[in-house]
This record gives C-alpha cells, sequence and structure tokens, in this order.
C-alpha cells in the first residue's frame, strides 16, 4: 500500500512537473527585418522558427516583423537597445551602426567572385563575429544578400555617368556614399522605405541593390538599364541581443545556434541563385544589362575601389584590418592562398 | 450570368444553320446547360457541397472548351471558376496547390482578353509594351482583364520567393488598373477590392498605402450596396490589420457573420464562405494583433 501510494504520488508530481514546464513561459525573441513577408528570407525563417520551436518543446519562438514595419535599420538598432526588439536581419547599414568594422564586407568593389566572398568570410570568420559580439550581439548567421548593381533610366556607357541620374543613397550608409564620391556623382539620401514612393514621384531615378533585393522591393518598375559591374558584395546577419541571447538555457542556446546556422547557411545557397535568376527575369521585364565595360574602365574601378576603401579606414573598419583583407584576396588571387 | 441566357437561342440558331453534327450540337447545348448549372453553383448555400462539386465542374468547362476553345462565356466562366476555386476553397489550407489553380484562372482570363488582338500577347510582353497594349482596351476586355489580373497577382502573392513571379507583379497590376478604369462594377466591384487588399497588405517599403486602401474599400462597398459580404472579410483581413485596429476588425467580421447571405445574385456561395472565414479570422484575432 505504501508502495502503491509512492507511485501514485510521483506519477502525480511528475505529471504535474510535465504540466507546468509545458506551461512554463515561452521566449519569444521579436524579430525585424526589411525583408518581405512571403520572400525566401521570410521562408528561411519560418522554417528555422518551427524547427527551434519543435526542438526547445516551446521554449523559444521567434515573433516577426516584416517588410520593414519596425522601421528603417537605425530604427531597429534603436529598438532592440531599448529592448523593444530582440533581433534583426540586417543588411550592410544596419551592421554598420552595431559593429561597423564588418562593414569591410561589402567595401567597394572588393570582392570579384563568389569564391573571394567565401574566402573571405571564412578567413576572418573569428574576427568578424567577435566584433559583432563586442557590440552586445550573437551572430546567427550570415545572409549574404548578393552583388549590388546599379539600376537606371539611362544607360550607363561609363560608371560616371550616374552624374545625369538622381541616383539614390541609403541615408547613413557611408559605404555607398564613398563609392559615389569616388566617381564624383551626388547621390540623394533617403530612407528606404521612402525609395519606392521617391521612385513613383520621380525624385529619383537610379538606385543599387541586390538583383533579389530590387526585384522583391519591387523597383525595378522605372529602370530600363542594369549596370554589368556591381558596385560591392552586399552583407547582411541575423543578430540577437546578447541579453536575449543570455536569458535562455544553455541548452536552448545551443539549439538556437545549430538550427539557424543550418537554415542561413542554406539560405546563402539559395540566394546565390536567386539573383542570377532575378537579373533573367529582369531582363524578360524589360531591363537592359550595357555591355561589359573596357578593361581601361575595370583598371579604373580597381583604383578608385581602393582609394574609396582607404578613405574609409579608421572610419568604419581599422587600417591594419584592411590591410589583412587585401592581403590575403591578393594572395588567393596570386594562387597563393591557404588551403583549407 | 444574363449574357449567358442570351447565349442560349443564339446558339441553337447557329446550330440549325450550320448543320452542325449532332455530337457538336449535344456539346454546345451541354454548355448552355453548364452555364446555368455554374450560375446554380455561384448561388449554393452549402459550402462545404460546393466545395466537393466545384472540381468536377470545372473539368466539365475544361472538356467543353475543348470543342469549343474560342467560346467566350466558356472562357470567362472557367476564368471565374479557377480563380474562384483558388480563392474560395484551396488557398488558405494547401497555397501551394492554388498557385496551380490561380494559374489556370489567369490563363483563361489571357485567353478571353486575346479575342483583341492587340492583347494576345499580353503574357510575354515587357512591361512598358504591355501598359501601350493595355490603352488599346475597350469595356468588353474587361472581364479578360480582371481574371487574368486576378490568377496572376494570386499566383505571385504565393510565390513571393520566385524572382521571375516577384518581377510580373507590376504587369499585374497594370493589367487590373486598367480592368477598374474600363468596368469598375464588374464581378462585385472586385477591381476596387483588389486594389484595397494590395494597397493595404504591403508595407509603405513595397508601396503599401493605408489611405489608398481605404478609399479602395469604400469604393467596392459603395459600388455593391454594402452586400457583398467578402467585401468585410478582406478589409478586415488587411485594412484592420495593417491598421492595428482590432476593433474595426471584430466589428467589420461580425457583421459578416450577422448578415444574410446572398443579397446579390450569383453571390450566395461566396458570402457563405465569407462567413466561414470571418468565423477562422476572430479565432485568429490574438495572433494578429
Amino acid at each position: 500500500m505504501i508502495y502503491f501510494n509512492r507511485t501514485f504520488v510521483s506519477a502525480l508530481l511528475l505529471t504535474f512537473a510535465a504540466a507546468t514546464s509545458f506551461a512554463a513561459e515561452t521566449k519569444v525573441l521579436k524579430f525585424a527585418t526589411i525583408a518581405p513577408d512571403g520572400s525566401s528570407w521570410m521562408k528561411t525563417m519560418t522554417a528555422l522558427n518551427e524547427e527551434l520551436q519543435q526542438k526547445t518543446n516551446g521554449a523559444v519562438k521567434f515573433k516577426f516583423y516584416a517588410g520593414g514595419v519596425s522601421g528603417d535599420e537605425k530604427d531597429v538598432v534603436k529598438k532592440v537597445r531599448i529592448g523593444q526588439l530582440h533581433a534583426a536581419g540586417f543588411t550592410g547599414v544596419g551592421l554598420g551602426e552595431i559593429a561597423p568594422e564588418v562593414r569591410i564586407l561589402d567595401a567597394p568593389w572588393l570582392f570579384k567572385s563568389d569564391k573571394e566572398v567565401d574566402y573571405i568570410y571564412k578567413t576572418f570568420a573569428k574576427q568578424l563575429s567577435d566584433a559583432i559580439e563586442k557590440a552586445g550581439y550573437v551572430l546567427l548567421g550570415w545572409t549574404e544578400l548578393g552583388p549590388v548593381h546599379v539600376f537606371t533610366q539611362a544607360p550607363l556607357k561609363e560608371p560616371e555617368d550616374m552624374k545625369n541620374q538622381k541616383m539614390w543613397v541609403w541615408e547613413g550608409d557611408p559605404i555607398a556614399q564613398a563609392a559615389y564620391q569616388a566617381l564624383d556623382v551626388s547621390p540623394i539620401p533617403l530612407s528606404i522605405v521612402d525609395v519606392m514612393s521617391s521612385l513613383q514621384t520621380g525624385l529619383i531615378n537610379g538606385v543599387y541593390g541586390p538583383p533579389m533585393g530590387v526585384v522583391a522591393l519591387q523597383w525595378f518598375q522605372r529602370a530600363k538599364y542594369i549596370y554589368p559591374v556591381p558596385m560591392a558584395r552586399s552583407a547582411g546577419a541575423i543578430l540577437l541581443s546578447k541579453k536575449a541571447f543570455d536569458d535562455l538555457s544553455p541548452e536552448n542556446q545551443k539549439i538556437l545556434l545549430e538550427v539557424a546556422g543550418r537554415h542561413l547557411k542554406k539560405l546563402n545557397e539559395q540566394s546565390r541563385q536567386e539573383n542570377v535568376d532575378a537579373l533573367k527575369s529582369l531582363q524578360k521585364q524589360g531591363l537592359t544589362i550595357t555591355p561589359a565595360p573596357s578593361a581601361a574602365t575595370m583598371a579604373r574601378l580597381d583604383e578608385l575601389g581602393k582609394k574609396a576603401r582607404r578613405g574609409l579606414a579608421g572610419k568604419l573598419y581599422s587600417e591594419k584590418l584592411l590591410d589583412a583583407v587585401e592581403k590575403s584576396l591578393a594572395e588567393l588571387r596570386g594562387g597563393k592562398a591557404k588551403k583549407g | 450570368m444574363g449574357n449567358l441566357k442570351k447565349l442560349l437561342p443564339a446558339l441553337a440558331f447557329g446550330a440549325a444553320l450550320t448543320a452542325c453534327s449532332p455530337r457538336t450540337i449535344a456539346l454546345r447545348q451541354t454548355a448552355a446547360l453548364v452555364h446555368y448549372g455554374a450560375s446554380a453553383l455561384f448561388d449554393e448555400p452549402d459550402p462545404q457541397f460546393a466545395r466537393e462539386t466545384f472540381g468536377s465542374q470545372l473539368k466539365t468547362l475544361e472538356l467543353l472548351l475543348r470543342n469549343e476553345p474560342d467560346n467566350q462565356s466558356l472562357l470567362e466562366l472557367s476564368a471565374e471558376g479557377f480563380n474562384g476555386y483558388a480563392f474560395l476553397f484551396i488557398e488558405d489550407a494547401a497555397p501551394e496547390r492554388a498557385k496551380g489553380f490561380y494559374l489556370r484562372g489567369r490563363d483563361y482570363g489571357l485567353r478571353l482578353a486575346a479575342r483583341n488582338p492587340k492583347l494576345a500577347q499580353l503574357d510575354s510582353l515587357d512591361l512598358d509594351s504591355a501598359r501601350k497594349a493595355l490603352d488599346s482596351a475597350r469595356v468588353e476586355d474587361a472581364p479578360g482583364l480582371f481574371w487574368a489580373a486576378f490568377g496572376w497577382a494570386g499566383y505571385i502573392n504565393l510565390s513571393k520567393d520566385s524572382p521571375s513571379a516577384l518581377s510580373e507583379l507590376p504587369k499585374a497590376v497594370a493589367i487590373m488598373e486598367r480592368a477598374r478604369q474600363l468596368a469598375p462594377d464588374y464581378h462585385f466591384a472586385g477591381a476596387d477590392l483588389f486594389f484595397g487588399v494590395y494597397y493595404a497588405s504591403r508595407p509603405a517599403i513595397l508601396g503599401g498605402d493605408i489611405k489608398k486602401a481605404q478609399a479602395a474599400f469604400q469604393e467596392a462597398r459603395r459600388r455593391t450596396g454594402g452586400k457583398y459580404l467578402m467585401t468585410y472579410v478582406l478589409e478586415a483581413k488587411y485594412y484592420a490589420v495593417g491598421a492595428q485596429d482590432q476593433e474595426m476588425f471584430k466589428s467589420l467580421l461580425q457583421k459578416v457573420k450577422d448578415s444574410p447571405a446572398g443579397q446579390l445574385p450569383d453571390a450566395r456561395l461566396t458570402d457563405e464562405v465569407a462567413k466561414e472565414k470571418a468565423e477562422k479570422l476572430l479565432e485568429k484575432a490574438n495572433d494578429l494583433f
């Protein structure tokens, strides 16, 4: 009888414990992004979220604020700071607000191929994630946005022809500003949220962005031409505030990092293909990619890039980091890169 | 459906004159009967029964269209049928499947519009050329344009991860804009409803505009005398959610629940489905606000 009672009581306790753990408060991570609902980015986040909830037994989940409803990236950084949001998918502009060093990744005319991008992300992985951590965030994964092309109404024979267009620059983006400056172009600074309406009113008629971004944001409607040489490679990352991360149990932290890392790696692979597809689709909609520039123009862009990147050293990233990245790339181009 | 009733004697007369084979006459008579059948379907008070029978009706339409590929009433019914099937019954539960039905609805709409030779290549034209072609559209082209844009946008809405689908959205919108200019009353002011949803569901970054959305919904209500219940469901789901106005959300959906279905001809089924959707949305209110 005693035995029976003890079994009964412990069974009861177990049931009770299970019920309480099930009812335990779910940590809701509020996540903002300018990526629209239904886009590949958000589809990945949704799949990631489902797996996260499943593996943490409902203890951790994301709540999404997609399509820029939480404002421009700078507003999002502020909202994370005051705890109104916990996580975000940032492009370079938001990353620059948090850890300016990271902007080395979208420095003007730095990379010439996917291979170079992969090599630098890998070689400098620790340095970059440390910079993010130092700023009070945890890197859940990089979300490379891709090659940044310029979209204009009139064809650009030379990149300097942008002077004759009403070019947009994302306000508070020193990288794009430096690239324009190198070409002696004076762009019109606007929040990303106002680009679409400003294209419609004619305030601007030239924009830049990765093709998939330009398609997803529907900025191509007024554009006729695409300049073939990307101005930069747009970096992106999903960051979670360190405070919110520390609030999770060690076990759930581990699950979050693993699940996010896996999903976002897959997203990066998809993004590259989608950018290729987007360029094709844009041509089908009547946009023309202007002919590849001459060797002389390419050499000039190389020089302008070097100068622009040097001009940003000390402001965003250190001279030392720039030297190291450029040296690494030179080694890769010269075939002397370290293997692995 | 009025135009369909006129069609029946015309078909019989045509058959008599051209000495068609008995098979052709039989098929044409069936085609005419289907028009009435379809009308009964849109007036069906039991959504579950409609859900079960809609698919076979659509197959019958396709069968008849094989025999008369240019019959404009069959094309219009097929365009409406496939789009309606996707929207009313499939989209919420199986979005991937709905894509295919929307595309079929779009394609019947495009075929209907293609009777005007200037609109024959709408699907392959680039945006600028499509806009020019649309300038030449006339009032009688409006149904084809409306259903083409409806299906196209429905498909794109479910394919936001596809660059090729997304790059076609401006064209779909331009087609619907033209349909709205030509026949704003068509299909329960459907073009205004389309733009209400379009402007309300998009964030500002994508050209969303809550004022334009409000104006479009008001116009749709005005044109249907406030008797088409799906208007309120869409307004609640997109406008009230976009404006984060929970009170408005609840009162619009309550109105749908309280109003009689089928106040307008051929609207019974959609009204009944609107009631179902209203119920489901009310259950989800906490997630939306």
